[in-house]
């Protein structure tokens, strides 16, 4: 039709300009195509303007549109959130901040502002690690699992398999930060579009209504995953049907839900995938026996094959005895009982001007360590069979199964090189001894004393008592970030900021 | 858009049958116009006086009916002379024109064509090439300061290869990270390397973009400017497009203004060979008083004391491990070199009415003042040739330039404001002195020195233009465009540049940039009478591509410097490449219709489309009027008889913006640099994409008064403009919960730019051996912000305020030093009994509103010439508001060298200073708020000297003996002198220890064969 009019409109100017005596035969052709162009320039075809993707990028409906690109997706949010170039929340910002934060960890350098301000449960609004580190990088990697949950709803090409498990993956992802989020928080925004124009303005969501939102995600990502590691076959560095449930049984142990956490618990222990590892030695490396989810770095990368947690709580070897970024509280070292394997193989210590230091070594490729492209044999673990049964003998525990509980701990005890626990023992001494256990296998790593004390409601008595300063209330949550306040005016700020 | 096309059409109908009815016979007068050298020429208005007129055809003929003997012929065309032809008794008649020198009457370029300031409808400045050989610097775009009126050109780095900011008629955008340059188009075809590397130059409160450097390796001059490598004495003229009729027929891509670059073409006549030589120097001439040694260790004893800090090692290294006595002035050595230039251009240009070319060579060389090596080469060849058919039915055109340009730099660090007595840069050894400089070799800047940075480009663009003459008044031609560009930079750090005691290894960083830009842009133009009314329509389609392609290899981890010089030997490689592809299409239409070169109507229409926006919001429409009134062609006028020249004009249009990158609507997924995901090539999503991005658009006022008087021997002409910028396209800062930071969409801000520009241009004396002429231009511009719809909502509230300029910063109130304490005081604005900041002055005390922006600048230009003597000079002026040099980032005290004038300290209650108590504290500390003060603001106004020449033409008689047309010497200097009352280097550099703008000064002669 639009041709049609574009000859109508030359056959108009000849007639009008009596045109034959401005075209020389010659020329005729060359003229009616030059106005013939001039005219269907006019009108405008939208395939000039069309131009390819740049060479470097692939158009979201093309990732989608084959099973191949779909998982490369996948594979690059793993990747973002293992390979940084500083400590994010989900990267070892858990462990690194959360243990200065608690009782755990003690900082060296006291002239590290940013980090000084953690260790002093003093911090700022505007402190960059809770900016860039903890609400930045999370949320960036919400919104790529936010893209893949988005785009595999709308892409008819993927193989039904691959759709499930990227729904399910996506969502395990997604509920892990968000998890994490609250952990440091408490409300957030729950997120779940890409959308800027909605998400701009969003509220903080009330803890409760995003642990209700994540355990529906994570129930339905159990439902969609596999027991097996299938979709990225490299070890266990992806989410599967268990993974899930070890985080529901994280979230269900934060509201209380016991019951729910023992169930999920039995899942995974009665797969008979996972079994504990022979020594504390062997527990963080790659593909280790009882590893539910590790995320493995890339060794051309930031971290090369260290992790990023390895990188900055390992100090450098040298002559000159450099000091380790931060060293463990006395209160952690008491916590060791005499012939704790974990003292022996998940810590080192340093003299540093006459005092010796222990720092953890959970992980031992550190900076001395770390080579560009060196084979990587630990991985970043995230969860672990250890959890599962310390989660487990909580839960029954509190649902007055003492010899279950202490059965669980004692498997715990055992691959300590700990003599069991007596099945004697009272209500309250089951749990004090979980308590000491809970610190002694989880002590730097993710958080987990943090969260515990929150959970426990003990941050202002104990950190008190242990740190040597004053902690407030308000400082179990740290601060929305001060950027983001400017930036959203629907966010409030957590209270004492 | 079809609506345009009818209308168009409607109106060639209804003048083309006008033009019938008026073809009659009886006294018919045939003739043919030419050149002063025998050429036909095509167009030429002949006008019959208030009657009919016609236009001559390609071989300059013309023929009139009904003549009578008492008629006069109006012969006139651009740029040439008008003349007055009776008719007398003759039935053919021959009328030679020659070309125009008088200001009203010279060839102004204009989009798609050519016009003259006597009958533009348009803004239009214009620089020829005369002024361009003037000046000494080797980017030809610097000559635009000063004068072009509303121009105002910023270098980013000082450094000759530097990107430039132009910014004509203020600022528009309220993103200041968004690129806003004007279209550059060098021959017809666009110079613009697309934004690819994500990295920018900041300037002037706009954003610059790397220019000709895409690959994401940073230049030390802060990008390469496209123009570096254009040959500034192959340019026949710039014209800077400001206003919407000038403007509008380039659509989207002219928001911020268009620069027209008209290269030099060949001439009939003889072969002239012409050769030019100059070589001269450049040196900064201005340096502020720093503190010697003495007065150094005074303060910082002064400042550890007040801090209850003990001087030893730790608090106050540099007095303890440093030499006390020793004393380097680090200004000096930072910028107190001589630089060099040199020029030589070589050009031969002939032929005959048929087939002219020129051919030229140049070679330039400029060594920047604070270089160790090299410096700034370019080398290249330009061509342009013309041939006509006998008849001139067929005409092409051909011109093409080739340069080669090479930078040597280095990343200059922060030298100008160390402490007096730091120690030497090298050792006795000759090796770089770390150890001297324990125990803060940290804050040893000089590592640089060993760590070279190059980069060559080349630029070919090319122009082929083919007009062919379809009957009397009507030309179809087809202008085809190609430039490509080149780049290899290469930064090397060895490892001897680095601590040896920190284990250094050493890297080298390649990177390499392609672009290339094609254009096809068909014409059909019509000229011809209707009655006594000329009309003009040119009707024409464009179609640009642009490909830009960045890549950078970064090698690291040596361990020798002999491997240094391959990416190969590498331990650790990464590479980054960045792409892009940009198209552009559209067509656009122009009538110009002028009654009895009386009553001129322009009007600009343009549909198109770019890449960078999405399906639907892809094309646009823009269009202009503009009209002229000439009242001094009316007869109640010319009974006036000093003046002789009257127009007004006015013209109102909306031009577009699309320079925002591209694929910002797109939602893509990008691979990483290296590395897997176990066995996965890993994808990432880059940003937010904006499916609903759309044009910016700006609207232009403008209205303008030209006046003459004596016979044009003086010209005025006052101009007001108003553009208003709306849907503007920003980099919007958002809640990063949503995963991004900022998002590129539309800002709903409207941002006003009013101002006034006067130009008068004087010939006080205009006699064969003794001419003096003086050209002044004034501008004045005002910017504010608007409107911007939930405001308070906006990420800009901070930094903004509704109905007040962009340009506006808010800080404390500086209200003195407390006699008491030592301490700065400021203004309580929010009566909390505490001082604080947030430096955005939201909610803080730091909302003392201070203007940055100009308030008024421009240029004065006077030439004299008598005899052989000729003399020109430039003053340009500006009256602004800057940041001093008196109140540093760091408080009098720190480890930093201070401006003299601090030793006029607080020193004990009841001292009555400006200068606070002295501390080591670095700026973060509540005392040391006066940096966030208007404290360090005050007058930056000033009048620089920016060009002076001066030539001496051999006398005849010597020209004869040598053979020679003209031979002359000169002398040339650029930024000679400064009148300013700044308290600093340089009022328009405004940072203390940043490089000063130098002065140059050449010397040279130049030969005609």
């Amino acid at each position: 039709m639009r041709k049609i009019s574009f000859l109508l409109y030359i056959k108009v100017y000849c007639k009008l300009f009596s045109i034959s005596t401005i075209f020389n035969r010659p020329y005729r052709i060359l003229v009616a195509g030059l106005l013939g162009g001039i005219l269907y320039g006019l009108s405008g075809c939208q395939k000039l303007v069309d131009v390819p993707a740049p060479a470097t990028s692939i158009p979201q409906h093309l990732v989608f549109s084959s099973d191949q690109e779909a998982i490369s997706a996948l594979a690059g949010s793993y990747y973002k959130m293992v390979n940084t170039p500083i400590p994010t929340l989900i990267n070892g910002g858990m462990t690194i901040y959360c243990g200065l934060a608690s009782d755990e960890l003690v900082l060296f350098d006291q002239g590290n502002g940013p980090a000084m301000q953690f260790f002093q449960n003093n911090l700022q609004a505007n402190n960059p690690i809770v900016g860039t580190n903890f609400w930045e990088a999370t949320y960036q990697s919400i919104y790529q699992f936010n893209a893949i949950l988005e785009a595999v709803q709308s892409a008819p090409m993927l193989s039904p398999a691959v759709k499930d498990q990227l729904t399910g993956q996506a969502l395990f992802g997604r509920a892990l930060l968000h998890f994490h989020l609250v952990a440091v928080f408490g409300p957030v925004p729950l997120i779940t579009s890409t959308n800027w124009r909605t998400t701009n303005l969003q509220k903080r969501d009330t803890v409760a209504t995003i642990y209700q939102h994540l355990i529906g995600d994570l129930k339905r990502a159990q439902d969609l995953l596999p027991a097996a590691y299938t979709l990225l076959p490299e070890g266990r560095t992806s989410a599967n049907k268990w993974a899930a449930a070890a985080l529901l049984a994280k979230i269900y142990s934060l509201s209380g839900n016991w019951p729910d956490v023992e169930r999920e618990c039995d899942k995974i222990i009665a797969s008979g995938d996972y079994s504990l590892a022979a020594t504390p030695s062997e527990v963080f490396l790659l593909n280790s026996s009882e590893a539910i989810l590790q995320l493995k770095q890339d060794n051309t990368a930031y971290s090369f094959n260290a992790t990023r947690e390895g990188l900055t709580l390992l100090p450098i070897d040298g002559v000159f005895p450099f000091p380790p970024y931060g060293y463990l509280s006395t209160s952690v070292l008491a916590g060791f009982e005499p012939g704790d394997q974990r003292k022996a193989d998940w810590t080192r210590s340093r003299e540093i001007n006459g005092n010796l230091l222990y720092y953890p070594a959970k992980y031992k490729v550190g900076p001395s360590q770390a080579e560009p492209g060196a084979p990587v044999l630990e991985a970043y673990m995230v969860l672990r069979l250890a959890e599962v049964f310390l989660l487990r003998a909580e839960a029954r525990h509190q649902e007055g199964d003492l010899n279950g509980a202490i059965d669980d701990l004692n498997l715990i005890r055992q691959r300590a090189s700990l003599p069991p626990l007596r099945k004697t023992l009272s209500g309250i001494d089951v749990f004090g001894a979980l308590e000491r256990e809970r610190q002694a296998e989880l002590f730097c790593e993710w958080g987990h004393r943090w969260i515990d004390l929150r959970r426990w409601n003990l941050v202002e008595n104990v950190l008190s008592a242990n740190k040597g300063h004053s902690v407030t209330a308000s400082a179990q949550l740290f601060p929305i970030p001060a950027n983001e306040l400017m930036s959203n005016p629907a966010l409030e700020q957590n209270k004492g900021y | 858009m079809k609506f345009f096309i009818s209308i168009a059409l409607a109106c060639l109908y209804l003048f083309s049958t006008a033009q019938q009815i008026s073809s009659d016979t009886a006294g018919t007068l045939t003739g043919k116009v030419v050149n002063d050298r025998g050429e036909p020429l095509v167009g030429v208005n002949i006008t019959l006086r208030n009657a009919k007129g016609t236009v001559t055809d390609a071989q300059g003929r013309f023929s009139l009916q009904q003549i009578q003997t008492n008629d006069i012929l109006q012969v006139s065309f651009v740029g040439y002379s008008h003349q007055r032809v009776p008719v007398g008794n003759n039935n053919t008649i021959s009328i030679i024109l020659r070309p125009a020198d008088n200001y009203l009457d010279e060839v102004v370029v204009q989009a798609y064509g050519y016009t003259s300031r006597r009958l533009g409808t348009g803004s239009i400045a214009r620089v020829t090439a005369e002024e361009i050989a003037k000046q000494p610097a080797i980017n030809a775009v610097q000559v635009l300061q000063g004068r072009a009126a509303g121009v105002s050109i910023t270098n980013v780095s000082g450094m000759a290869s530097a990107s430039v900011s132009i910014n004509i008629r203020g600022l528009n955008g309220i993103d200041p990270n968004v690129i806003r340059e004007p279209l550059y188009i060098i021959d017809g075809v666009p110079l613009t390397p697309l934004n690819i590397s994500g990295v920018q130059t900041m300037a002037a409160g706009a954003g610059v973009s790397q220019g000709a450097i895409q690959s994401g390796l940073a230049s030390p001059a802060g990008g390469q400017s496209p123009f570096f490598n254009i040959n500034a004495a192959d340019i026949e003229s710039m014209e800077v497009l400001k206003d919407a009729d000038a403007t509008a027929i380039f659509g989207s891509r002219a928001a911020n203004g268009a620069i027209l670059v008209t290269m030099k073409k060949g001439k009939a006549g003889k072969t002239v060979t012409d050769l030019d030589v100059y070589t001269g120097f450049s040196k900064v001439t201005r340096f502020f008083p720093l503190l010697n040694t003495q007065q150094y260790v005074q303060l910082r004893k002064a400042a550890l004391q007040n801090d209850g800090l003990a001087i030893d090692v730790f608090a106050a290294p540099d007095l303890v491990a440093w030499d006390t006595t020793r004393y380097t002035d680090w200004q000096r050595y930072a910028f107190g070199g001589t630089g060099r230039v040199v020029n030589a251009q070589l050009s031969i240009s002939g032929g005959t009415a048929q087939t002219n070319f020129r051919a030229g060579a140049g070679y330039n060389y400029q060594q920047d003042i604070a270089a160790i090596r090299g410096g700034n080469q370019r080398g290249g060849f330009s061509i342009a040739l013309q041939h006509k058919t006998p008849r001139q039915k067929l005409i092409i055109d051909l011109s093409a330039q080739y340069s080669l340009t090479s930078s040597d730099l280095i990343y200059n660090g922060a030298t100008a404001l160390l402490p007096p007595n730091a120690p030497a840069v090298f050792d006795a050894e000759g090796k770089l002195n770390y150890s001297g400089w324990m125990p803060i070799a940290s804050s040893f800047a000089f590592g640089s020195l060993l760590q070279p940075y190059g980069a060559t480009t080349s630029l070919l663009n090319s122009n082929l233009v083919v007009n062919y003459n379809l009957a009397k008044g009507w030309t179809a031609r087809v202008n085809l465009g190609y430039n490509n560009s080149i780049s290899k930079q290469s930064h090397t750090i060895p490892i001897i540049s680095l601590h040896p005691d920190m284990n250094p290894r050493g890297s080298l960083t390649i990177g390499r940039t392609f672009f290339h830009n094609l254009i096809s842009e068909p014409q059909v133009e019509y000229n011809g009478y209707i009655g006594k009314a000329k009309l003009s329509v040119l009707a024409g389609a464009t179609y640009q591509a642009n490909r830009t392609n960045g890549l950078l290899n970064a090698g690291s981890n040596y361990t020798s410097d002999l491997l240094l010089r391959s990416i190969n030997a590498a331990p650790t490689k990464v590479v980054v490449e960045n792409d892009a592809e940009y198209k552009y299409t559209g067509g656009f239409l122009r009538l110009s219709y002028s009654l009895l070169n009386r009553y001129i109507m322009t009007l600009n229409g343009r549909r198109d489309g770019s890449s960078r926006f999405g399906a639907g919001k892809r094309f646009g429409n823009f269009g202009s009027i503009g009209a002229a009134w000439i009242a001094s062609e009316e007869d109640f006028m010319k009974k006036v008889s000093f003046i002789s020249f009257v127009k007004l004009r006015g013209s109102y249009g909306v031009t577009g913006s699309d320079q925002i990158g591209d694929y910002a609507y797109l939602p893509l997924w990008e691979f990483g640099t290296a590395g897997k995901y176990g066995d996965q090539t890993p994808l990432f999503p880059t940003r937010f994409a904006d499916s609903l991005l759309h044009w910016e658009q700006n609207r232009k006022l403008e209205a303008a008064l030209q006046l003459g008087f004596f016979k044009d021997r003086i010209n005025l002409e006052i101009a007001y403009y108003r553009n208003r910028c709306n849907n503007q396209l920003v980099n919007l800062p958002v809640a990063t919960q949503g995963g991004f930071a900022t998002v590129i969409t539309n800002a709903p801000a409207n941002v006003q730019n009013t101002g006034v520009e006067i130009l008068a241009s004087v010939n006080i004396v205009q006699r064969t051996d003794w001419q003096f002429t003086s050209r002044v231009n004034f501008s004045v511009n005002r910017n504010k912000l608007l409107s911007y719809p939930n405001f308070d909502r906006s990420p800009y509230k901070g930094r903004y305020v509704i109905g007040k300029p962009l340009n506006m910063a808010k800080y404390l109130h500086f209200t003195g030093v407390d006699p008491a304490t030592g301490d700065y005081t400021f203004a309580d604005l929010t009566g909390d009994g505490d001082i604080s900041i947030d430096l955005t002055g939201n909610t803080a005390d730091d909302r003392a509103p201070v203007i940055l922006a100009p308030q008024f600048e421009g240029g004065v230009t006077t030439e004299l010439s008598y005899r052989q003597w000729s003399l020109s000079v430039l003053f340009y002026y500006r009256k602004q508001q800057g940041f001093n040099a008196l109140v540093g980032a760091e408080q009098p005290g720190a480890r930093i060298n201070q401006p003299g004038s601090v030793m006029n300290y607080w020193a004990k209650p009841g001292d009555r200073v400006l200068i606070g108590r002295p501390t080591n504290y670095p700026t973060t500390s509540g005392n040391n708020y006066a940096y966030y003060s208007d404290a360090r603001i005050s007058d930056a106004s000033f009048i620089r000297l920016q060009n002076l020449a001066v030539h001496w033409n051999f006398p005849t008689r010597t020209l004869e003996k040598l053979h020679l047309t003209n031979l002359r010497v000169f002398l040339q200097g650029e930024n000679l002198f400064l009148i300013t009352r700044y308290k600093g280097n340089d009022p328009e550099v405004q940072q203390l220890g940043a490089m000063p703008r130098p002065a140059i000064l050449t010397a040279g002669i130049s030969c005609k064969l």
